[in-house]
């Protein structure tokens, strides 16, 4: 009996060995090994690209993109929180970030000293990324100048049903600008009540979806980023950007260190990297953002944003009451009129 | 013929292991050390030609020194120093002494001069690729990092023709060390294109990696398209595999540009020829199959028809059907024991038949003689009463005669077969009684029984018949008859031996008993039945000896087991 188990042991042994000898060539002497950074970004590859390659670049460290939405990768980061998978979150509003922040591991990154004075947050868990100021925009050709110049133009009652605006449960620049609203006007609650009826039951599928609405005529006028307007505005197109007179927010998105990260350290010197004057100027000058550092100054186009009342936009507040706000949300908007 | 199914699947198991075993292993290891064979071939000439391509390519590292070649020049250029750091100058001065730098790499580089903003100034191509580059960003800021020495960049690049390849840069200084500007030397798709052509195989196809594998250049765009997720496997698994299998990657390392070259070939084997040697394998192993059960299918039905006619037979044999046969035509096995099966029923059925007959002889001789025993009672009462009538008469003889007789006559009508000798000899003396009145006295019988032999059980009535044989044939010719009744045991047999002092037998009758029943010889009839008796009820060894006596008399042994005290039933 154990004669013929031996047989069978070495004919096995010996099929195993061929079968091994027929694998194919490896590459890994090539591999990084650990030198390397998994990325979990929410950011668009136009911006994620450039700086992930300087960094490749001046670091040597190799960084693998994971794209995503926020929420999606938030809820990634969640379920793998006892095995992370990725070591840093670049991106995502910074109420998002704040309402994940067990997950994250806070990092006192020696880049926070030169940050605007708003942004230096040291006991958050996520560092700020670029400032991302809320405007409104109109179609030139539906609207004249002056007949939309803050919050209160929208508030009115004159644009009831022409006004663009996503669904803030799914939009996070959304729900930052109808909190935004709240604070800018006074009474928050009543505010965005009368801002979900001003909607008149009709919204974007998505953010990105409102400039689109205004552009092509379907909706008069729209709330967005600073970034998404500039982007689009330029000879030839319509969309004309207005800074709200009564004063807007700048929540900045952010970038955090996932906690138990598997290269922590790779991640820490790509928050210092991101947060280093030369990424901001790069947001600046070709991206569209203004910078979170003080020592960075903006486009020299682009006007000082006034935020007004907004400057009181507690980020910790909007992040603990997301839920409720949301649901109020729902059923004002469910009311019309 | 469903029950020789067992064997029937054994033999089939049984070759489809020989045959399937063998084919399998000889198949699998065939197919294997082809592909080892040819994967390693493969293997060695992908190396050789990813090397041929990375030796075409050191003209590029060669010329990475015609490249800092120019670029020193530039840098030390006097003219274009001043050109960088003041606006003074002669256009076509600066040109003539920027053409003259770059002569020796303007067929596959163009050559930019930006000044220390990143404002691009000069260019020797007719098409510039930026207007102003950072100097806190990509090429520029890497060039003044390197301080003077040449250093290359990977653009962003999506593979299109008028995008460049490849970034070289060096920055400028002035003597004292300040910064001046950046020379900067592009590498457009055309120009590598230029330098791999002819040195590739037909099917070969070359993708240049960045040092962080983003693709660089690649003979075909759909090479280049999958960049990105060769990255992702290297990254992951530390190896490049093809999904569909067709092709197979060769990696080597440019080790001063740090530049990756990834060759990818086609398979020699490709998936589709594997597959054609896999489904001929198959095909073979389904014919072995079908020639294993074919095979089997003959052998068990060869095999299967005599075991059945002898299950058959055997099964009649059960059902005591002994006529049963089987053909024995054949020389194999199974005819021998076809033979052997006849030979063994032939005996069987012989053995039946004897025993049948002794069986019918034992009951004959049983009827023989209750026959004898005819409506005894009322000849018992008759003898009571001419004892009586005797008596009162006075003829003393008559009622002895009839008294013996009558108790002769009880003993015989008794239901049991088997009496101790003791009553079997007192019933015996009755008789001898009689019979010496019948004779008048002309014989004495003399008993000499051992006590200890009293006891053993004897069949009713054994003596009487040779008492009677020897009264007729033995003392009638002799005036003083002795008859002599012996008993002894030897061996367990009890032997009963009746002598007298007659003439004796003819020596042809003398030893084992073999009379044969007849109607004429009645006298020996008694005799012949004792004998049947004793040889069936007891054993064939049993029965009547019959001999002479020294003096000439005759003497019957009857032989039977000395049995004591139980009598059978």
């Amino acid at each position: 009996m154990m004669r013929r188990y031996l047989a069978v042991l070495l004919v096995l042994c010996t099929l195993g060995s061929l079968c091994a000898c027929g694998a194919q060539p490896t590459q890994t002497e090539y591999s990084p090994g650990d030198n390397r950074l998994v990325i979990y970004t929410s950011h668009k590859q136009e911006i994620v690209q450039p700086i992930v390659r300087e960094f490749e670049e001046r670091t040597g460290i190799w960084v693998q993109i994971i794209s995503g939405g926020t929420n999606e990768l938030l809820d990634r980061i969640a379920a793998e929180e006892n095995d992370p998978q990725a070591d840093v979150m670049f991106g995502g509003g910074g109420e998002s970030l704040q309402a994940c922040s067990k997950y994250f591991q806070p990092y006192a990154s020696p880049e926070l000293d030169s940050l605007l004075p708003q942004y230096r947050e040291e006991d958050r868990v996520w560092l700020p990324f670029s400032s991302l100021p809320i405007v409104l925009i109109y179609n030139s050709k539906l609207l004249s100048a002056g007949q939309l110049t803050g919050w209160n133009d929208l508030l009115s009652g004159s644009l009831q049903g022409e006004i663009a605006f996503a669904d803030p449960a799914l939009s996070g620049s959304c729900f930052t600008a109808a909190v935004t609203a709240g604070y800018v006007c006074g009474n928050m609650e009543e505010t965005m009540q009368t801002f979900a009826r001003q909607l008149g039951g009709e919204i974007c599928s998505s953010s990105g979806d409102i400039l689109t609405a205004v552009e092509e005529g379907r909706k008069k006028a729209g709330v967005t980023l600073e970034e998404t307007a500039l982007k689009q505005l330029g000879p030839g197109s319509d969309l004309v950007m207005v800074y709200p007179r009564e004063g807007t927010s700048c929540i900045p998105d952010g970038v955090a260190v996932i906690r138990n990260a598997k290269h922590s350290e790779n991640a820490r010197r790509f928050v210092d990297f991101v947060l280093g004057k030369d990424v901001q100027q790069l947001l600046a000058r070709e991206l569209f953002r203004r910078s979170v550092r003080s020592d960075v100054s903006a486009d020299p186009a682009l006007p000082e944003v006034y935020a007004g009342a907004a400057a009181h936009y507690s980020i910790e507040w909007a992040s603990t009451n997301r839920e409720k706000l949301l649901s109020q949300w729902a059923f004002w908007f469910g009311q019309e009129g | 013929m469903l029950r020789s199914t067992k064997f029937r699947s054994r033999l089939i198991y049984g070759l489809l292991f020989t045959a399937l075993i063998p084919l399998a292993l000889c198949s699998f290891l065939i197919l294997q050390s082809f592909r080892i064979r040819t994967s390693s071939r493969e293997q060695q000439q992908a190396l050789a030609s990813a090397d041929y391509v990375r030796a075409a390519f050191s003209q590029i590292t060669q010329s990475d020194d015609r490249l800092n070649h120019a670029a020193e020049r530039i840098g030390s250029s006097e003219v274009l120093r001043r050109a960088l750091s003041s606006e003074a100058s002669y256009y076509t001065l600066v040109y003539t002494e920027l053409f003259s730098a770059t002569q020796e790499i303007r067929s596959y580089a163009v050559a930019d001069l930006y000044d220390a903003a990143g404002k691009l100034v000069y260019s020797t191509g007719n098409q510039p690729y930026r207007d102003s580059l950072p100097v806190d960003w990509g090429i520029l800021y890497a060039a003044a990092q390197a301080e003077g020495q040449l250093v290359l960049r990977c653009p962003d690049s999506s593979g299109a023709a008028d995008e460049p390849a490849l970034l070289y840069s060096a920055s400028i200084h002035s003597p004292e060390g300040r910064l001046l500007g950046y020379s900067l030397f592009r590498i457009y798709p055309s120009g590598l294109q230029d330098l791999f052509r002819g040195r590739l195989g037909v099917q070969d196809e070359l993708l240049i990696l960045s040092p962080y594998w983003h693709p660089v250049f690649s003979t075909s765009q759909n090479l280049f398209n999958t960049a990105h997720s060769l990255r992702e496997q290297l990254m992951n698994s530390g190896t490049l595999r093809d999904e569909t299998g067709v092709y197979f990657y060769t990696v080597c390392k440019d080790e001063p540009s740090g530049l990756f070259f990834v060759l990818r070939q086609p398979h020699m084997v490709s998936p589709d020829t594997t597959r054609q040697l896999v489904v001929i394998t198959v095909l073979c192993a389904l014919g072995s199959i079908l020639l294993a059960v074919w095979v089997s299918l003959r052998f068990s039905r060869q095999m299967a028809k005599p075991l059945e006619n002898l299950q058959t037979a055997f099964e009649q044999v059960e059902h005591n059907r002994l006529d049963a046969r089987v053909d024995e035509s054949g020389r194999d096995e199974f005819a021998q024991l076809g033979k052997r099966f006849n030979r063994m029923a032939e005996a069987l059925s012989r053995n039946q038949q004897e025993l049948v007959e002794g069986e019918r002889e034992l009951n004959q001789a049983q009827l023989r003689m209750l026959q004898a025993q005819l409506n005894p009672h009322f000849l018992c009462n008759t003898l009571d009463t001419m004892k009586w009538i005797s008596k009162t008469n006075k003829v003393p003889q008559v009622a002895v005669m009839s008294t013996n007789l009558a108790d002769l006559l009880r003993f015989c009508i008794g239901p049991e077969e088997t009496v101790p000798l003791r009553q079997e000899l007192q019933v015996l003396q009755r008789y001898v009684e009689i019979q010496q009145i019948r004779l008048s006295d002309r014989f004495e019988f003399v008993l000499t029984v051992p006590e200890a032999l009293m006891d053993c059980s004897v069949p009713k009535m054994l003596l009487q018949p040779i008492v009677e044989n020897a009264i007729l044939h033995g003392i009638d010719t002799v005036a003083e008859g002795r008859i002599t009744l012996a008993a002894f045991e030897e061996q367990g047999m009890l032997h009963i031996c009746v002598s007298d002092n007659g003439p004796g037998f003819s020596p042809e009758m003398t030893g084992r008993y073999h009379g044969a029943p007849s109607r004429e010889d009645s006298h020996h009839l008694g005799l012949y039945n004792l004998n049947t008796i004793l040889q069936k009820y007891y054993s064939p060894e049993c029965g009547l000896f019959l001999e002479n006596t020294p003096e000439g008399g005759a003497s019957v042994t009857a032989v039977l087991p000395a049995e004591r005290g139980t009598s059978h039933a």
